[in-house]
């Protein structure tokens, strides 16, 4: 070794000083992390345009009495907040006990409560962006209130399966309706959020419960069809709203016997907001909607014939027609009757 | 287990996915913190630090700017340049000798009152070179990046960088032998 390599060697020795330093206060690191947080956030208000609409004689009555006229958002009324006031004053008791039910699952007293307020959140916005934040909070509840049930050995209801797929179809539905450069945006967006939930979902273990495993299958083959609309919408955002019309036309209107106002469009299981009627589909008798969860298979094997939003032969790889789909289920769920019944279902 | 890449961040925190940029909070922070509090020695400064980085990120974002890809590189830059402000503005601290150890255990304490004297006389030299000597060479030897990791930082080439690291490292002998020697000499008068 030369004279100068020893040297420098030394150097390097002294720099390795700097190796050993004091860790990072742990409450500074949460800190800071939170104020960058609400820094983006009121970044992004700025960004993007939330549509103004004005709003109808009650709501604007309603929102009155709890919102600020002052067109600074104070920052004293947050829209949670507005709807602990609300739901006290509608439902009695304690705001808290709203508050309380935000981490509640499908199986616990509270959960109606958390679909009442998160429905009472996107009807006081008239924002198509916060709504579009909303649904994607919404959507990934959901998925993980489903990760939770399965991971406790519980099967989680078609209710709770189909108001998912509801969450996730709304963000397209929101981001179709934008103008382009913000529906790409919006659309970046759920590919992510989407790309989190299925990695969650293949990396979910459903051995405790046999049927949890069907449920999971169905759950992952609804995100990969979700994210190859998004990767086309991405591609082509008119042929996104093109799709979105022409899968909304063909919906039912919302199914109300749950209580739940959400709209149950086509579901995951194949059945309507858990009315129990199995079989094909109820409200277009006749030929099932490929990938719509009814009739055979999830539309990646059974051939129900060709992609319906191209005429001709099915796109290889849309999970449409024969052969193998994007997702390795051997073959998809079949829709059974009365599949709301029986075990233990949330 | 990072379940995304760089590019998948970068794509959800253009769109000011919140979750996007949480991720990258987590992922970066600590590693900027700590570069930042080995040339700063000073945990507020070096919190400071860290948060106008990401500051500054968000600006560059709301402004349509900001990475496309190597987003790491990216905010160690902006931390370097921020540092490197405030070298400008404010004076080296004075190397503190602390002759009056409190009680307890001596040779722990002097032991670390040595390593942070040692730490301070290594960010005296360092605050010496050049800000492109002084990123190259901290990145390479304290924060151990590979050379391509520090070229894709700077915007350079990788010969570049090497050149940067010896020019570098020669300095940082001149400066530290000379401060060696210097002290050496103290003490041979301090013993006479």
């Amino acid at each position: 070794m030369s004279l100068n390599d020893r040297v420098n060697d030394e150097v390097v020795k002294k720099l390795a000083a700097l190796h050993q330093v004091s860790p990072r206060s742990p409450e500074k690191a949460v800190i800071g992390r939170a104020e960058f947080l609400k820094e983006a956030q009121s970044i992004a208000r700025t960004v993007s345009k939330p549509e103004e609409r004005r709003p109808n004689r009650w709501m604007g009555a309603l929102q009155s009495l709890f919102v600020n006229s002052r067109k600074e958002h104070s920052p004293m009324v947050s829209p949670l907040a507005m709807i602990l006031i609300v739901m006290s004053l509608l439902f009695g008791g304690s705001g808290l006990t709203v508050a309380g039910a935000q981490s509640s699952l499908p199986d616990q007293p509270l959960y109606g409560l958390k679909l009442l307020s998160e429905e009472a959140r996107l009807i006081l916005t008239s924002s198509a962006e916060t709504k579009l934040q909303l649904q994607l909070e919404f959507a990934d509840r959901r998925s993980s209130e489903i990760q939770n049930l399965i991971e406790g050995g519980l099967l989680p209801s078609d209710l709770t399966q189909n108001r998912y797929q509801a969450h996730v179809e709304q963000t397209l539905q929101l981001a179709s309706d934008m103008p382009e450069e913000q529906a790409i945006q919006a659309m970046e967006q759920i590919r992510l959020r989407l790309r989190h939930q299925q990695q969650a979902f293949l990396n979910l273990n459903p051995n405790t419960n046999p049927q949890c495993g069907a449920v999971v299958a169905r759950i992952r083959q609804m995100l990969q069809q979700h994210l190859q609309w998004v990767e086309e919408g991405l591609a082509d955002p008119v042929r996104l709203r093109a799709r979105m019309r022409q899968h909304l036309w063909q919906q039912p209107q919302p199914d109300t016997n749950d209580g739940a106002t959400i709209p149950s469009p086509v579901s995951i299981t194949g059945m309507p907001g858990g009315s129990g009627m199995g079989g094909g589909n109820p409200w277009t008798p006749g030929t099932p909607t490929p990938g719509g969860g009814y009739g055979p298979g999830m539309g990646n094997s059974g051939g129900m014939g060709g992609n319906p939003w191209t005429e001709g032969t099915p796109t290889p790889g849309s999970s449409y027609g024969p052969g193998p789909g994007p997702m390795t289920t051997q073959s998809g769920p079949q829709p059974t009757p009365g599949m709301g019944g029986g075990g233990n279902h949330h | 287990m990072k379940t995304f890449n760089e590019i998948d961040l970068l794509a959800g925190a253009r769109a000011f996915d919140m979750r996007s940029l949480a991720d990258i909070y987590d992922n970066y922070s600590p590693g900027l913190y700590s570069y930042a509090l080995r040339l700063l020695g000073d945990d507020c400064q070096a919190e400071d630090c860290v948060s106008e980085t990401f500051s500054r990120f968000l600006a560059a974002l709301r402004n349509g700017k900001g990475p496309q890809d190597h987003l790491q590189a990216y905010l160690f830059r902006i931390a370097h340049n921020w540092i490197t402000d405030r070298y400008r503005r404010e004076p080296p601290p004075p190397v503190e000798l602390d002759e009056n150890v409190p009680g307890g255990d001596h040779v722990k304490t002097e032991a670390h009152v040595e390593r942070r004297q040692e730490q301070e006389q290594v960010r005296l030299a360092l605050r010496q070179l050049t800000p492109d000597q002084r990123q190259v060479v901290v990145l390479r030897f304290v924060e151990d990046w590979d050379t391509q990791a520090i070229a894709e930082a700077l915007i350079r080439p990788v010969g570049a960088i090497k050149a940067l690291q010896h020019r570098a490292l020669e300095a940082l002998r001149r400066l530290m032998l000379t401060e060696k020697n210097s002290r050496a000499k103290d003490r041979l008068y301090e013993s006479e």
